[in-house]
This record gives structure tokens, C-alpha cells and sequence, in this order.
């Protein structure tokens, strides 16, 4: 039980670590009036939050199999499957979590008042180091709630990674599969003791996003 | 071979008696059944219509789920379990009464291969350098996967094989990862390979002295409201219309 | 210096105004841009900047394409710095690193420090904005705008809600900054004293095109501007040749031509500015009067001024030219002509500096 909570936390700190630079590259691009390609991209990128977990792992596991699409191309850099594989339930939580960083950053940057940013520029700074130093530090607190918010995601994740993780232990058995299988099995006992972790987790997570709230809000302008 | 009691096979030629005279309206009864009987259940189903009028929905599941679902009050009139255990279990709990309960059909263990395995054996096959994934279902609460654990840890070097094995969720699982690749072998039901057309260079059967008896059983619920229809169904299983289907699609 | 093209049509919700602008020089430090609101100046602006975008047309500065149909030149890289009133200070740095945000790694410093000491800002550089009073913020910004290598400084109204003596310190430094060789200032205010007081030229804008172009003194002598854009006519005071302090207040020197004034802090920063209503006339010197300034002057011209039903008397002497707005009946009582010579009458606390 213990091995899966160390997994589960693997799992969530490396999803979230690589999500946010992602995230926010993706967010300099996307500030602004929203083009229609740009609103095109918004959408497919918020697929993942609507669309059934089970329905992403299916195609997940179908793409990721050897004679699928991710599956080929790794294949010809030398990897041999990614299902199965801790590296195949990262790259699964990345697109599963991708809405979950994406939305609460966008969001908390586009709040901004522009002319912030429209000063830095006419100061002569270009549009990146504009984003990095006059918003991104602006928006401080949605950053840190949307790393907070991915985290916890992948730590529930579970219909994705019941399709293409495997359950193997200590490479893809995380906590929520290992929950599922004590539930199967009747092993209720465990059961609740392992939701129990879960949950607490989670809501001391929360709970100290929330008190740091108060904090950031104190020194905020616009 | 068929297991049925004696008293079930009266039981069965009596309701079948009643059958004919039996003009009551159309019911729908609800039936929880094991996942891996979806190859057999819509002839099956079909059939039951025909000759009586009563439609049966099947709700699919793991037994395991099943049976807690039902121990929940879930208003199931019929379970289709893929073990012996979860009936009992509920027959001792007083869910179902154990006249209303037979064994109707045992499952059949294959190993189920991506590639042409009809002149290998087993044991080439398990350490084949090609195969890296063998998978099964979850030997914790699926009755197949029970089963292969059994018959590997038995018959063959577990130990060896370890690295390879990966546990799926259910059968259909298991099924899938070879279907595509990533997983070069598994153990699926027979009634699986059969009912994909499979061709019969891709699995072999495992003997079935080698393995516990998967037995598939099935019980009327004591709270079911439509307890006629019900048991009909049940004995309908009986008859040896549904045997020898069941026979020709996999099961014993 | 700068020459600034415009031809374009910017459309906002409910309307839309045609920019016209032939070829405007800009050879003086500093210009004062005025407007009323509505005018079309702010937007001017910031289509200049590059903050709004033009609907069709063109806008050329130093004859370099900024935005056309084939170049939109990227904000910040126009060579224009803005302030606008809204100071947009960054809330996250303190005040030091706020004023040197524009510098590159290549950072002049001196410069920077230089306006820092110049508007004692000192004390406040490892403060918060939000801990700034709203003067003290717009100071800041100011000197971040000036910090940016840019040849050219629009500021958008930076006296507005700002304190006398903020202000004070505020004009002091633009008209420091524009001095310094090939650096042109315009300033942008709906306020005439404002810009009487700083400006070389005055440009006058009007529902998008440019109606008067002219040295200040100059326009503020344009009857026909001051009939249309004033609710009086004003006259400025400046270079005078020598200040001295009395005490209570500060003696200029014209020439021979002493003018008491209050308390100013540096008359050399700022032009002194007059109301016409403030100037009186007498036929002759009045001895044993409260009012300390009087000197000789001839009428060189008299205008009618519809708006209080008076009349506008320009009044010249070697030293300067003033305008005075007496009431018809009075005209008539002094039996006022052009050419004569009488007397000019102005309070010292008349002065506005």
C-alpha cells in the first residue's frame, strides 16, 4: 500500500514539474485576443476535462501500442513500449491534467489589468520577458493553485491509468488502481484505510493553498 | 461436464411444463452477469424471447462488484457469476435460496497469442524471446485470472516467467492488450477466441486438469419481483438448447 | 528632431474619426498637445504607441513607416515612451527596481540616479508602490519612462490629481529631460495651464486634425483660439532675467521691469501665467495701491470677446505682452484707442506659476 502512495506521489510531482513550463509556454502564446486558431488549440487542450477517462485510456492504449501512432515513433528511438510503463502513465497524466494547470493559469493571467504588460512593452521589453517578469509574477497565486489543482488530479487518475498502466508494482501500481483492486477483491479493511490517506492528503493540500491565499491577495494590485 | 443436480433437472422438466401454459404478460427481468459471458448472452437472451416472451437486460460487471452491489440492494432478479464463491457466499448470507442456484456451465482456459503459436508449446511459448508481456486477469478477484496464476505457478517456473506478467482488470482486458500488441500473450476465456472469430493458429487450450474448475453459477434473487420469469431463465439455462450453445462457444 | 504623418480612421463603438495629420515637425523639447476630451488626442496616442489598433490608413514618424497596411512596427520598438495616467507601476518590485526595469543589461545607472536625487526619491526606493501617496507614484513612473532609451516621451496628462508641490517637482524634471539634446517630450493635457507653463509649441487638436501649431506665447495670443478653446484668455510670463527673494515672495526682472510674484519655488522652471481677467488698465500711474505690479504699456490691439461681453485689450510693452479683458463699459470710459499709452495693473498672487 505504502509502495503505491509513493508512486501515486511520483507520478503527481513529475506530471506536475513538467506541466507547468509546459503550461506556461503555452500561456504566452495564448494571452491576447484569442485568434481562431488559438481558440481552436484552447479547445482541444480542454478535451481531457470533459471527455471520460476510460474513453482517453482506451484511445490512450490504442495509440500507445506498438502498431499505434506514439507507440511507432518511440519505437524508432529505441523504447520498446511505453504501456505498462511509468513513463507511459507520465505522459498519460500529462494530457489527463493538461486543463486542470492550463484553465486556472490562463484564467488568473488574463485577469490582469493588460496595461501592465502593455507598459513593459512599450518600455521596450519583448513579449516574453513581459510575460515572465511583469505577469507571471503578477499571477503568483492562480500558478500556484493551478500546480496545486494538477497535482492533485493525477493523484486521483485512475480510469487512464487503469487502461494503459498494467498495475505492476512499483512501476505503474499507483494508489488509486491499487484501491480499485482492494475493492474488487473485497478487501475492505484496506480499502478504507488507503482512502483515508488519500483524502486527507488532499485536503491538507488544499487546505494550505487556501490559507495561503489570504497572504497573496494582501499584496496584490491592478 | 455438466453438473446439475438431480433435483434442478426435475425442477427444470416441470417448469418447462409450465412454460406452455404459462400465459403471463411480458416481463423484463434484470439480470448481473460476469463480463465474460457477453460473447454468449445476446443468443442467448434472443432465445429466451422467443420462447417466452420475457425480455432479459443484462447489466455487465466484474463478480466481485456484482455480488457487492447486490449485497447493497441493487434490484438485480438474476446473477450470473463467473466463480462459485460470490453465490454462496450469497446463499449463506440468505440473498438467494439454494434451490434457486446451479452451477450451469464451466469456463475453458486459453492462452491467447499476437502471433502463429500452433507449433509451440506452452512452456516455448511463456519463455518465447519475442513475448515480453504475459497478462491475466487479476488473480485477486477475477476467477480466469485465478485460475492462470494457478496453473502457472503450478506447471510452470513462476519465478522466471515474473518479470513478464502483467494483471489486467478483467478478461476483456487481457484480451484487448493482446489484440494489440502490448502484450504478446495472455489468458483469456475460450469463449472469447471463439466468439472473435479467432483463428485457432493463435490460441492453444490449456488442459483442464491443470487448473482449478472456473464454475460458472448462477442464482435467482430472494427480493426479485418477478420470480417466475426469473427462475424460467434460470432453467431455460439448463435446457439443452442453451448447453450445447454454450458447449460450441467455449464453456464445458 | 521628430516629424510625425498621420492619415488614418479609428473606429470606436459608436463612431469613428478620421486622423489627418500632414507633416507635423516637432522642434522644440518640449510640445504641448490640447485637446478637450473627445478631441481624438488620447487616441492618438496610443495608436502612436501602438497600444489601439488603426482601422485603415497609416501613421509615419521620421517618415518611417510605423503602422500601415504592410508594417506594424512591434510596441517598444517605435522609439516612444508613454506615462500614461494610469501609472501601471509594477506592484511586485519596489520602487528602485521599478525605475530601472527598462534598462538593459548595459544599464545606465547615473542617469537614473541622477533624477532619483533630483526628486528626492531616495528614501522611498526600497519601498512597495502601494505604500507610495498617488504623487509620489506618479513621480516614480515618470522617471521609469524616462529611464527608457527612447528619443521620444508622450505623457498623457501626468499633473492630473497630483499636489502643487509634486507637480513643481514634476514639471522640473521634464523640462530637465527635454533639454538634454535629441530627446522631444510631448505632453498631452485638456489643462492650458499646464501646458502654458512647461511647452515651447502648443498643438491644438481637434475632432482628429490639427488646428493650431504655434509657439505658446504665440497661440496664447490667438484671439481666435482663445475665443474658441478658452473660458478666458491667459498670458505668460517667462526667461526672466534675473529672480530675487524678498522673503514672502520673489522679485523678477524683466530687464529694468520688476514683477513681485508670491512664493515661487524656481521661476526658471516653469513660465508665470496670468489671467487676462486678473490684468488691469489705468490711464495713469496709481500711486498709494495695494497692487505692486504697474508698468507702462501701448494697446496695440482691441478685440471683442463674445463670451462676457467684453473686450480684449493686448497690451505690449518691451518686455513682454499681456492680455487684458475689461468690460466694454469700461473700454469706453477710458475711451481706450489703439496706440495709446497707459498703464498695466496686476497683482502679485495674479501670478500662477
Amino acid at each position: 500500500m505504502i509502495a503505491s502512495l509513493f508512486l501515486t506521489l511520483k507520478l503527481a510531482f513529475i506530471t506536475t514539474l513538467i506541466l507547468i513550463p509546459i503550461c506556461l509556454s503555452l500561456c504566452v502564446w495564448l494571452y491576447g485576443p484569442l485568434t481562431p486558431i488559438k481558440r481552436l488549440v484552447l479547445s482541444f487542450l480542454t478535451l481531457p476535462l470533459v471527455l471520460p477517462p476510460t474513453v482517453l485510456g482506451f484511445y490512450l492504449l490504442i495509440f500507445m501500442s506498438p502498431n499505434g501512432f506514439i507507440g511507432s515513433l518511440v519505437n524508432n528511438i529505441g523504447i520498446t513500449s511505453l504501456v505498462f510503463t511509468f513513463k507511459g502513465l507520465v505522459i498519460a497524466s500529462i494530457i489527463y491534467s493538461i486543463p486542470f494547470v492550463l484553465q486556472p493559469m490562463y484564467a488568473s493571467l488574463s485577469l490582469i489589468d493588460k496595461g501592465f504588460y502593455e507598459t513593459s512593452r512599450v518600455l521596450g521589453k519583448s513579449k516574453i520577458f513581459s510575460f515572465y517578469m511583469v505577469l507571471v509574477p503578477m499571477a503568483k497565486y492562480g500558478i500556484l493553485t493551478s500546480a496545486v489543482l494538477g497535482f492533485l488530479h493525477t493523484i486521483g487518475e485512475f480510469g487512464v491509468i487503469l487502461m494503459i498502466g498494467g498495475n505492476i508494482p512499483g512501476e505503474t501500481g499507483v494508489a488509486s488502481v491499487y484501491l480499485y483492486d482492494l475493492v474488487e477483491s473485497l478487501n475492505y479493511d484496506e480499502a478504507h484505510q488507503l482512502s483515508a490517506i488519500l483524502i486527507i492528503t488532499s485536503l491538507a493540500f488544499l487546505y494550505v493553498l487556501y490559507s495561503l491565499s489570504r497572504l497573496v491577495s494582501g499584496k496584490k494590485h491592478g | 461436464m455438466l453438473r446439475l443436480s438431480s433435483m434442478i433437472k426435475y425442477k427444470a422438466l416441470s417448469f418447462l411444463f409450465l412454460f406452455a401454459f404459462n400465459n403471463s404478460y411480458a416481463e423484463n427481468i434484470l439480470v448481473a452477469t460476469s463480463s465474460n459471458l457477453s460473447f454468449v448472452l445476446p443468443y442467448i437472451t434472443e432465445q429466451f424471447y422467443k420462447e417466452s416472451g420475457h425480455t432479459v437486460v443484462t447489466s455487465l460487471g466484474s463478480t466481485n462488484r456484482l455480488y457487492n452491489q447486490i449485497k447493497n440492494g441493487a434490484p438485480y432478479d438474476l446473477f450470473l457469476s463467473a466463480n462459485t464463491n460470490a453465490i454462496f457466499d450469497l446463499i449463506s448470507e440468505g440473498y438467494i435460496e439454494e434451490m434457486n442456484a446451479f452451477i450451469y456451465a464451466e469456463g475453458v482456459l486459453v492462452l491467447y497469442a499476437n502471433f502463429d503459436i500452433s507449433n509451440l508449446s506452452i512452456e516455448e511459448i511463456l519463455i518465447h524471446t519475442s513475448v515480453n508481456k504475459i497478462a491475466l486477469p487479476n488473480p485477486e478477484f477475477a476467477p480466469y485470472g485465478f485460475a492462470a496464476f494457478d496453473y502457472l505457478n503450478n506447471h510452470h517456473n513462476y519465478d522466471v516467467l515474473r518479470n513478464k506478467i502483467v494483471f489486467s482488470a478483467n478478461v476483456a482486458q487481457s484480451f484487448q492488450y493482446t489484440q494489440l500488441g502490448v502484450a504478446e500473450v495472455s489468458f483469456v476465456p475460450l469463449s472469447y477466441v471463439i466468439g472473435n472469430n479467432t483463428s485457432v493458429d493463435n490460441y492453444v487450450i490449456i488442459n483442464d486438469d491443470l487448473y482449478p474448475p472456473i464454475a460458472q453459477m448462477m442464482g435467482v434473487l430472494r427480493n426479485t419481483s418477478n420470480k417466475i420469469p426469473a427462475l424460467n431463465f434460470l432453467t431455460f439455462m439448463g435446457t439443452p438448447l442453451v448447453q450445447d450453445y454454450l458447449v460450441a462457444n467455449g464453456y464445458n | 528632431m521628430v516629424n510625425l504623418e498621420a492619415n488614418f480612421q479609428f473606429n470606436y463603438e459608436n463612431s469613428s474619426i478620421d486622423f489627418n495629420f500632414s507633416k507635423i515637425n516637432f522642434n522644440t523639447p518640449i510640445t504641448g498637445v490640447f485637446g478637450h476630451t473627445g478631441s481624438g488626442k488620447t487616441t492618438l496616442l496610443e495608436c502612436i504607441i501602438g497600444i489601439n489598433n488603426i482601422n485603415s490608413g497609416y501613421i509615419k514618424l521620421n517618415d518611417n513607416d510605423l503602422v500601415s497596411d504592410i508594417k506594424d512596427t512591434v510596441v517598444g520598438h517605435r522609439g516612444i515612451s508613454y506615462l500614461a495616467q494610469h501609472t501601471y507601476l509594477f506592484p511586485h518590485l519596489t520602487v528602485f527596481q521599478n525605475i530601472i526595469y527598462p534598462l538593459g543589461k548595459k544599464g545606465q545607472l547615473d542617469y537614473a540616479n541622477q533624477l532619483i536625487s533630483m526628486l528626492s526619491l531616495s528614501s522611498l526606493l526600497s519601498f512597495y508602490p502601494n505604500q507610495l501617496s498617488g504623487g509620489q507614484q506618479r513621480q516614480v513612473a515618470l522617471v521609469r519612462a524616462l529611464i527608457a532609451p527612447h528619443k521620444i516621451l508622450i505623457l498623457d496628462e501626468p499633473l492630473s490629481g497630483i499636489d502643487k508641490a509634486a507637480a513643481v517637482k514634476i514639471n522640473k524634471i521634464i523640462k530637465k529631460h527635454s533639454g538634454s539634446l535629441d530627446k522631444n517630450v510631448l505632453y498631452v493635457s485638456h489643462n492650458i495651464y499646464d501646458l502654458a507653463k512647461i511647452s515651447n509649441e502648443i498643438l491644438v487638436i481637434d475632432n482628429g486634425a490639427n488646428k493650431y501649431k504655434d509657439s505658446t506665447k504665440s497661440l496664447l495670443l490667438n484671439s481666435e483660439f482663445s475665443i474658441a478653446y478658452l473660458s478666458e484668455p491667459i498670458s505668460v510670463l517667462d526667461s526672466p532675467t534675473q529672480v530675487t527673494n524678498h522673503g514672502r515672495g520673489v522679485n523678477l526682472f524683466f530687464n529694468k521691469i520688476k514683477v513681485t510674484a508670491p512664493n515661487i519655488n524656481d521661476p526658471n522652471e516653469a513660465n508665470l501665467i496670468i489671467n487676462s481677467t486678473d490684468v488691469s488698465i489705468s490711464l495713469d500711474k496709481v500711486d498709494n495701491t495695494s497692487i505692486s505690479n504697474q508698468f507702462p504699456v501701448t494697446v496695440i490691439d482691441i478685440i471683442d470677446f463674445p463670451k462676457h461681453n467684453s473686450k480684449l485689450v493686448i497690451l505690449k510693452s518691451n518686455e513682454f505682452i499681456l492680455q487684458s479683458l475689461i468690460t466694454t463699459n469700461s473700454l469706453n470710459l477710458l475711451e481706450l484707442v489703439v496706440g495709446e499709452k497707459v498703464w498695466c495693473l496686476f497683482k502679485a498672487s495674479s501670478l500662477i506659476s
